[in-house]
C-alpha cells in the first residue's frame, strides 16, 4: 500500500513541477522484467512504441522504431551504449539518441527514465 | 566405338564405368548431360569443402564460396556455431554479397534492398508497410536457403544439401584417421594461411580429382623440368617398397611412406628442419605408419572434389564451371604452432610450385586442359580411357584401415573413385549407396 501511495504521489508531483511543458509519466515494466544487456519494446497506448534498455543497472529509453527505415530497435543488439539497428545496422547512441553511423542521418527520440521504487517510467511530453 | 552407345537413354550412368576392368567412357569429361546429372546426383547430396575454421574465428565473420556451381555464404553466429546459405536473394534471386570475405553484421541485396542477418534469416525490407499488406507473407517464409548440415572435422567444415546424407563422420569413414596426418600432427591443430589463390582451367573437374587421387605415375614425366628445377634432378620415387593406394569409398590417398619426399619439393629447408626436429613427436602422437606419411610423395583426394598434397600442404577445390572449365581455389595449411619463419617458406614455396605459375602446377594444368578439349571430336568422344594400371594389386593389411593396393605406380585409388562416382550417379537416395569394405568388387 506504502508504495502504490508512493507511486501516486510521485506521479502527482511530476505532473504539477514540469511547469513550462505539459508532460506526463508512463508506467513501462518493473527492473526485475528487463536484464542487464537486453532491450524491450513497450507499446502505449495512442503513442509510437518504445524501447527501453538496461545498460549495467542504468534504464533508457527511446523511440523504438529506427529513424532510418521500418524496424524495430529492440531487436537489435545492444554493443556497449549503442543499439545496432537489426535491419542496415545503423549505431544510435542510447543516452542521447545520436546516429553514429550510415545510414541513419536523424538521431533518436530520447525519454527520461524515472524509476519508482521497482517500476521504471518515462516522462514524455503531450 | 565404345560399347556405351547406347547408355544414354534412359541414362544409364553405371555403364558408363566398368570400375573392376579399369575402363571410363570419356563422355564423362565432356558431356553436358553427364554434368547436369553430375550437379544433382553428386554436388547437391555429398559433403563438400567449404572453408577452415580458421578462415571465421570471430562472430560476424564470413567467406563466400561455392558447393558445386551455388553459390553460398559461410558465417559464424554469435553463439559461435557456423551457418551456410544460399548466396541469392530470396526475392528475386539477385546475389547478395561480391565479397570473398568480411566481418558484416548482416547482408543487403543490392536489387531491392531486402537485408539479411548473417543467420540468412530476412530482417527487412524497404517499404514494408506494403508487405503488411499482402496476404500470407511471412518475413521467416523468406530466409536464405540454409545447407541441410554443417559440421567441422579437426579444423576443414563441410556442408551438405542433402536432409538424408549421412553424418559427416560416417561420410568420412576410416579416412578420418588419415585426415589426422594433415590435421592432427601437432597438438595446436591447423589453420590457413591468408589468402586464396584462385585460378580457371578448362579441364574437366574429374581430371583433375583423379590426378591428386592418385596419380604418382605422371610425376616422372610430367614433372622432370620441375623437379629438376627444385630438386637439380629428375623425379627419383626411390625405393617403393612400401608404397600403397588407400581408399575409402572414393576418398583416396596414395603414399609412399618416405617421410619427406613431398615437402622437399618446395624448396625450403626450414620446413625440412621442421618435420625432423618434430619427429618423434608425431611418432608418438600418430605411429610410426602415419607419422611416414606426413610429408612422404603423396596426393590425396576426398570424393567429389576437394584435394590436397601432404608436405607442400596445398588444398584445393576443383570448382565445376560446367563440363570443361573449373575454377580452382587453393589455401596452404600449417600447424598453428609453426614458427612464423616455417609459415613464411611454406607461403613461398607453394606458392613457387603449386600456384598458377608454379612450377609443377602449370604442367599439369596443361595435361588436363589437353585430355579434355580431345573430346570435342565425336569419335574421340565415343573411345573409353584406360585406368587399368594395377589391376589385382588388393591386398590385406593389418595395419592400414580403407580398401589397400600395393604400389605407388598404380590406378588403383582412380577405379575405386569411378566406382563411387558410378554409385552415387545411380543411387535414389543414399540409402542405396553401397559402403564398399570388401574387395572382390570394386
Amino acid at each position: 500500500m506504502a508504495g502504490y501511495l508512493r507511486q501516486r504521489y510521485w506521479e502527482y508531483i511530476m505532473q504539477t513541477i514540469i511547469s513550462d511543458k505539459q508532460c506526463r509519466a508512463a508506467y513501462l515494466c518493473d527492473v526485475d522484467e528487463l536484464p542487464v544487456g537486453e532491450s524491450k519494446k513497450i507499446e502505449l497506448s495512442g503513442r509510437p512504441p518504445i524501447a527501453l534498455y538496461n545498460i549495467g543497472g542504468h534504464f533508457f529509453a527511446t523511440d523504438d522504431t529506427c529513424t532510418h527505415a521500418t524496424a524495430s530497435l529492440s531487436e537489435g543488439d545492444i554493443e556497449d551504449d549503442k543499439v545496432i539497428c537489426p535491419v542496415h545496422w545503423a549505431e544510435f547512441h542510447i543516452p542521447t539518441g545520436e546516429a553514429l553511423s550510415f545510414p541513419a542521418t536523424c538521431p533518436l527520440k530520447t525519454y527520461v527514465v524515472e524509476l519508482v521504487g521497482r517500476r521504471v517510467h518515462i516522462i514524455f511530453e503531450e | 566405338m565404345s560399347r556405351f552407345n547406347n547408355a544414354k537413354s534412359p541414362p544409364d550412368w553405371a555403364s558408363l564405368v566398368s570400375a573392376d576392368k579399369g575402363v571410363v567412357d570419356r563422355r564423362l569429361f565432356w558431356d553436358k548431360e553427364v554434368y547436369e546429372a553430375e550437379m544433382q546426383q553428386i554436388f547437391s547430396r555429398c559433403w563438400l569443402f567449404v572453408a577452415h575454421e580458421s578462415q571465421i574465428p570471430n562472430p560476424n565473420d564470413y567467406v563466400t564460396t561455392y558447393m558445386g556451381e551455388d553459390l553460398v555464404i559461410v558465417a559464424r553466429q554469435k553463439d559461435h556455431s557456423i551457418k551456410a546459405f544460399l548466396n541469392s536473394c530470396s526475392h528475386r534471386g539477385n546475389q547478395i554479397t561480391f565479397s570473398e570475405k568480411g566481418n558484416a553484421r548482416g547482408f543487403t541485396c543490392n536489387y531491392h534492398g531486402w537485408s539479411f542477418g548473417t543467420d540468412g534469416a530476412l530482417k527487412g525490407m524497404p517499404q514494408s508497410e506494403a508487405y503488411e499488406n499482402c496476404p500470407g507473407f511471412k518475413k521467416c517464409d523468406h530466409d536464405l536457403k540454409q545447407v541441410a548440415n554443417i559440421e567441422s572435422y579437426k579444423g576443414l567444415i563441410f556442408a551438405t544439401f542433402d536432409p538424408d546424407a549421412p553424418s559427416l563422420k560416417e561420410y568420412l569413414g576410416e579416412f578420418a584417421w588419415y585426415l589426422d596426418i594433415m590435421l592432427d600432427n601437432d597438438e595446436g591443430g591447423t589453420e590457413f594461411l591468408p589468402g586464396c589463390t584462385k585460378s580457371v582451367i578448362k579441364a574437366n573437374w574429374k581430371f583433375c580429382a583423379d590426378n591428386f587421387v592418385g596419380d604418382a605415375y605422371h610425376a616422372e614425366w610430367t614433372h622432370d623440368s620441375g623437379a629438376n628445377a627444385m630438386l637439380g634432378q629428375s623425379v627419383n620415387y626411390g625405393n617403393l617398397k612400401d608404397a600403397v593406394h588407400i581408399s575409402v569409398n572414393g576418398h583416396g590417398w596414395a603414399t609412399n611412406m618416405d617421410k619427406f619426399g613431398n615437402l622437399r619439393t618446395l624448396g625450403e629447408p626450414l620446413i625440412e628442419d621442421y618435420y625432423r626436429g618434430r619427429w618423434h613427436d608425431v611418432v608418438d602422437r600418430l605411429g610410426a605408419a602415419r607419422a611416414r606419411m606426413v610429408g612422404a610423395v603423396s596426393s590425396v583426394t576426398m570424393f567429389p572434389n576437394f584435394s590436397f598434397l601432404p608436405g607442400q600442404n596445398t588444398f584445393r577445390v576443383w570448382q565445376p564451371r560446367g563440363p570443361n572449365e573449373i575454377e580452382l581455389h587453393t589455401w596452404v595449411l600449417v600447424n598453428k604452432n609453426m614458427p612464423q619463419e616455417v609459415k613464411d617458406a611454406y607461403r613461398r614455396g607453394v606458392m613457387m610450385t603449386f600456384s598458377p605459375a608454379g612450377v609443377f602446377e602449370m604442367d599439369d594444368g596443361e595435361n588436363w586442359e589437353f585430355s579434355t578439349r580431345s573430346n570435342r571430336g565425336y569419335i574421340t568422344r565415343n573411345q573409353s580411357l584406360s585406368y587399368s594400371l594395377g589391376l589385382g594389386s588388393e591386398i590385406q593389411s593389418d595395419e592400414l584401415p580403407g580398401r589397400i593396393s600395393k604400389g605407388l605406380i598404380n590406378e588403383a585409388n582412380h577405379r575405386h573413385y569411378y566406382q563411387r562416382w558410378a554409385d552415387l550417379m545411380t543411387a535414389e537416395s543414399w540409402s542405396n549407396v553401397p559402403d564398399r569394405k570388401e574387395s572382390g568388387e570394386c
